[in-house]
């Protein structure tokens, strides 16, 4: 835990310090999006024809629809046609050992500050490191395959578990669910695949690191994540991307199944280039996240701390269909300079007794803007549904908005819906009274902004919850005078 | 230690402080003392740099230093304690974090290293001890849901973490109960040395038969306008502060 | 077919007056928004296209019983403007003559007054965005003008009545208010829409300038009958130091959207909205709510509750905008609203958009039902659950009504709410 600490905190400093760009031999798709890329990006993954045929119906379903237009947020029209689809390590890398890995790559986690084997072990984290789009190493795999579960780039899993792919693969996101989904459907380049069966407790929390890499090269991530009856998994996902001038758009998709008194907690720590601070550059991060707790007693959790990003634009949503499920969101965005972010959650309440709870802390400084937007659905039949919603926004300038846009839809008389929303400043008399005891306003700020979103971090796993805190003051540095 | 000459102040267009004068040496406790409205709160918010006011006139030598200079927590960091007469309540942030944040920022401040966390644990152990403040107050957030009597004596274990040079106690003795105006008042008689000094400020003589002072000052109207010994505060409660009007001839 | 067919033809006939120019405007706005579709974010909840008139058809005078539909308010001293299906009813009406008051018909008013009604008319709604404002404008015929001079206090309260009691089935009546209260003045005004028969559709827009430090406290009364669909707008202008308190008693509706809007333009100005509604059979209640933070150091609190039963729904939008430059604002909103059954439903979308740091913003919203512990406690002390309910639900109500200031207004709103949730304590 503590070579955790010290990892994760010493890779992180002021600027941006993951904007480093790596020299690895990349093998692109041709610029541009049509039949033949999708055919293209297929045939390079050695898919089976069923799986080239559900992209292809996606991408058919992508060009009639229209990009959405109602989110919050403002940025240039997005040229789906100057942009590259496919990029994979030229290398197809099948190591039994990180000796034989390419030493750039291994260059690259040292920069990342991921620890070595050993210390994977040690910290008991198993990392399929997703460089681009393909997947590279998957370690732990022989104690996970011990216990039968399956983790893998979803590539893999396409080829090697065609059946639990065919069954699961859109049931939660269907590719007509949005314009990004479509897209994704059609063009993803590669993802995890988890699986877990029945009775099984994951022993050790499931990691992936996304990075972007290629120039103009569109992200499209594609994560299934499946928990049988009684199994558990807990899932984290953090993301570096490099520094760049121009604009790179990530359109992923995250599928979450949990069974009967499953559990899945999904844990995100955002920090992909914002742009400078005159709102040049940055990644545009339009995901479709969403889980269905199907089975009775299950329980979905996503926990999201989300502070880079020019645009972020996304909704990790649960439905609640299995009888006493239980939803949860908790979210810190941090929007700062030019950023802008809209993000919130969808629960939807079908079954009996199903509970939800929703805890959204924004912080907006800078000349950024802040939405929080919430959807709490309550059908007829979700007998004894409860939701409890707290949305706060935290403003640190002048110039910055902070936005609340909950949209309650109840149904049920029995169910029990309470939304609360505050917006506030941090205050001279908790500033002076910091200032009194000898911190300065950074730190004061600082600390306060960490206590104001202590509830969400402490639904994060030890080590993403002292990275998340550290992106924090870094993220905030030069938004108070 | 700390010398203060003809200080005024305002707020908005209102003159608060009128030429007030001061000097506090080391190892000594005074107690200002004075009717409602006439500066005394204002007094300690200057020196500890609230920014609500307007010097006008005067200045504030701590150490040699000019005071005025110093933002806030500098001063903090130089030695300046105010104990608050309204503390703040700050969610999610523990006592415990709070007090490792500013004790390593006064030791960074004098070129020290972060303190160990086994030494800082032994500390709080000990300090909290002197206002008998239970351990599971370190691990709440500051002040949140505490009652009137558990803020102040937060406070004086904070006075105690930091060791300030000098330490104001702005209306300590407001809202407390006897018994936990006697556990304040231990924990400062036991902090008090020959190197430091305190300013007490309190409206009633009460606090004084548990801290005694050195020197009692009157203030009035923005102004010391009477100075003597602990006899002063026993005189003030007997006569009342019209007594003080008419000696003082306003 | 729908009424926007013939909307020229229609036109056509209205008397040309000295609003011909900006009737025109209006018509040509409507033209362009439409009537709004489910498409529509502001209107996502309520479905009123098909709701509507198969044809526009304005007027129809035909006055009946008037004063015993007014009987309740007889015992009320105050001046009485009323309306018959949107027509002013000079013999029906009750003017108090006070100096520094002007009351009456708009319609005749208006060219007496023509530089108040000129400097004010139009101003406070939004026709290039809102189609119903834009239909009014176009198409509005009457309506009660109140100007109160500087540094007048109106002694008496002016009731403004609307009593719909034509037979046909298919007339959308377009009325329309003009109120100016100068600096220092300070009004009551109660305004109450009664049907008692028969299928009715109103389009209303009432615009409110309150000057400098003046006092508007207004009532909206909507107790008319399950065959009433309407759509109101109330926009008030707030300027320096004005005090604004606006509440709407909403107990039956087939539709109803109520547009509530309060600008604060002027520093250090007040408002304060509250509504009730009662939802039974199919009613549809649509509060929409806006609050427009413009100037620094102004308050707005709202408090909104429904109670909602059968297959009725509730719509509340309440938005608080807090502008740029309009630092230490304080804006609370609070919205609550019970189910009572299982067909009943309630949305809900209370909206914060802040562009200043110092402010302090606020809101709740709640939806649920009645607290089990509440209804135990009046069960263990024999009451019978229907009457404990009843009890319950109108504990809950009755906080809007408490806080009428009109003494009789509020012992007859509370009478109304006990008969329409069937309780005697």
């Amino acid at each position: 835990m503590s070579e955790q600490d010290t990892i994760l905190g010493e890779h992180i400093s002021s600027d941006y310090k993951y904007g480093f760009i790596t020299d690895i031999e990349q093998e692109k798709a041709p610029i541009g999006l049509n039949e033949d890329t999708v055919r293209y990006i297929s045939c390079r993954k050695n898919e089976p024809e069923w799986m080239l045929e559900w992209r292809l119906t996606a991408f058919r379903q992508w060009l009639k629809m229209k990009q959405p237009e109602w989110q919050n947020v403002h940025f240039p029209n997005i040229d789906f046609q100057s942009i590259i689809y496919y990029a994979a390590t030229k290398k197809k890398p099948q190591y039994a050992s990180l000796d034989e890995v390419d030493p750039e790559l291994l260059a690259v986690y040292d920069k990342l500050g991921l620890p070595k084997e050993e210390q994977k072990l040690l910290a008991g984290v198993a990392v399929d490191f997703v460089m681009d789009s393909e997947s590279v190493i998957t370690t732990f795999k022989e104690t996970l395959k011990e216990k039968g579960i399956i983790f893998c780039a979803i590539s893999e899993a396409i080829r090697e578990y065609p059946d639990l792919v065919k069954q699961y693969l859109g049931s939660v996101v269907p590719p007509r669910d949005n314009y990004y989904s479509a897209l994704n459907s059609a063009v993803f380049s590669d993802g995890s695949f988890v699986f877990i069966p029945k009775g099984v407790r994951c022993p050790m929390e499931l990691s992936t690191y996304f990075r972007i890499n290629a120039q103009n090269t569109g992200q499209f991530e594609r994560t299934l994540i499946i928990c049988e009856d009684n199994a558990y998994v807990s899932y984290l996902e953090g993301c570096t991307a490099p520094m760049r001038d121009e604009n790179q758009l990530h359109a992923a998709v995250v599928e979450l199944v949990a069974m009967d008194n499953a559990e899945i907690k999904y844990s995100t720590v955002q920090n992909w280039y914002p742009g400078d601070k005159e709102g040049k550059g940055g990644i545009y991060n339009f995901v479709t996240k969403r889980g269905i707790c199907k089975g009775i007693n299950s329980k979905i959790s996503w926990t999201q701390v989300e502070t880079g990003s020019a645009i972020t634009w996304k909704y990790p949503s649960c439905i609640l269909k299995g009888e006493n499920s239980i939803g949860e969101f908790y979210s810190v965005a941090v929007t700062n300079n030019y950023q802008q972010a809209d993000t919130g959650t969808k629960m939807i309440h079908i079954g009996k007794n199903t509970r939800s709870r929703i805890v959204s802390k924004g912080i907006s400084g800078g000349h950024s803007q802040n939405s929080y937007r919430g959807l709490v659905q309550v059908h007829k039949t979700a007998e004894n549904a409860y939701n409890f919603s707290q949305c706060d926004s935290l403003l640190l300038g002048d110039k910055c908005g902070a936005h609340t846009f909950p949209y309650l839809e109840i149904k049920n008389k029995s169910a029990q819906v309470e939304h609360e929303a505050t917006t506030s400043k941090i205050g001279e008399d908790l500033l002076f009274y910091c200032n009194q005891r000898g911190l300065s306003n950074e730190e004061a700020v600082d600390m306060i902004v960490n206590g104001y979103c202590k509830e969400v971090f402490k639904q994060l796993p030890m080590e993403f919850a002292v990275e998340a805190q550290k992106l924090l003051s870094i993220s905030l540095e030069g938004s108070v005078g | 230690m700390l010398e203060i000459k003809n200080l005024h102040a305002k707020i908005g267009d209102k003159e608060i402080l009128k030429g007030l004068n001061l000097t506090v040496k080391a190892g000594e406790v005074h107690a200002i003392m004075g009717p409602n409205g006439t500066g005394k709160s204002t007094l300690a918010s200057i020196i500890a740099g609230k920014e609500d006011y307007e010097i006008t006139a005067g200045e504030i030598l701590f150490e040699g230093k000019n005071l005025l200079d110093l933002s806030p927590d500098e001063r903090a960091r130089e030695g300046v304690f105010l104990a608050f007469q309204y503390p703040v309540e700050i969610p999610g942030v523990s006592t415990t974090n709070f007090m490792k944040a500013a004790v390593n920022a006064k030791r960074k401040h004098h070129g020290q290293e972060p303190i160990v966390a086994k030494e800082f644990l032994a500390m709080m152990n000990e300090k909290r001890q002197l206002v008998e403040l239970d351990k599971s107050y370190l691990s709440r957030s500051i002040n949140e849901g505490f009652s009137g009597g558990e803020k102040k004596r937060n406070e004086i274990f904070q006075m105690a973490m930091l060791d300030p040079k000098l330490a104001i106690l702005d209306e300590t003795d407001s809202g407390l109960d006897i018994d936990a105006l006697r556990i304040v008042a231990d924990g400062v008689n036991k902090l008090k040395s020959k190197n430091n000094a305190f300013l007490v400020i309190t409206h009633y003589q009460r606090l004084l038969n548990y801290i005694v002072p050195d020197f009692v000052h009157i203030m009035y109207d923005g102004r010391v306008v009477k100075t003597g010994d602990k006899s002063l505060a026993l005189k003030m409660e007997e006569r009342g502060y019209d007594w003080i009007k008419e000696e003082v001839g306003v | 077919m729908s009424f926007t067919d013939n909307i020229e033809t229609i036109f056509e006939t209205i008397d040309k007056d000295n609003l011909s120019a900006v009737r025109e405007s209006a018509l040509s706005s409507f033209k362009t928004l439409g009537l709004p579709s489910a498409r529509h974010e502001e209107w996502k909840y309520t479905h009123i296209k098909t709701k509507l008139p198969e044809t526009l058809r304005l007027v129809a005078s035909q006055e009946s019983q008037v004063a015993s539909k007014l009987k309740y308010f007889n015992s009320i001293k105050g001046t009485k403007l009323v309306f018959i299906n949107g027509v002013f009813s000079a013999e029906s009406s009750v003017i108090i003559d006070q100096s520094g008051l002007t009351v009456g018909s708009l319609k005749e008013l208006s060219s007496q007054h023509e530089a108040i009604f000129t400097k004010h008319f139009n101003k406070a709604t939004d026709i290039s965005k809102e189609n119903f404002a834009a239909l009014n404008t176009a198409f509005a015929q009457d309506g009660a003008f109140i100007y109160v001079k500087k540094n007048t206090i109106v002694e008496a309260p002016v009731f403004v009545f609307h009593i719909y009691d034509h037979a046909s089935a298919d007339i959308f009546t377009q009325s329309r208010n003009l109120i100016v209260v100068e600096e220092n003045a300070d009004i009551t005004i109660v305004e109450d829409f009664q049907n008692n028969n028969g299928e009715k559709f109103y389009n209303h827009v009432s615009e409110v300038f309150i000057g400098q430090n003046a006092e508007v406290n207004y009532s909206l009364l909507q107790l008319h009958n399950q065959h009433t669909t309407s759509v109101n707008y109330v926009e008030a202008r707030l300027e320096k130091d004005a005090r604004y308190h606006i509440t709407t008693v909403t107990l039956d509706g087939k539709l109803v959207r109520n547009n509530i809007n309060a600008y604060m333009d002027g520093e250090n100005s007040l408002a304060t909205l509250n509504g009730l509604y009662i939802g039974k059979e199919a009613n549809h209640i649509d509060n929409h709510i806006l609050v427009d933070h413009r100037v620094p150091n102004c308050n707005s609190h709202q408090v909104y509750k429904g109670v909602l039963d059968d297959q009725s729904t509730g719509v509340f939008n309440g938005k608080i905008f807090v502008q740029k430059d309009a630092q230490k604002t304080n804006a609370y909103q609070s919205s609550k609203a019970v189910l009572l059954s299982d067909e009943a439903s309630m949305n809900s979308k209370p909206q914060l958009e802040i562009f200043a740091d110092d402010v302090k913003c606020s809101h709740g919203a709640a939806i649920g039902q009645m607290s089990k512990n509440e209804l135990f406690y009046l069960l263990a002390r024999g009451i019978d659950k229907e009457t404990a309910r009843g009890i319950l639900t109108y504990a809950f109500a009755n906080e809007i009504i408490a806080a009428v200031k009109l003494p009789e207004l509020r012992t007859y709103l509370d009478d109304k709410l006990k008969e329409k949730l069937n309780i005697t304590i």
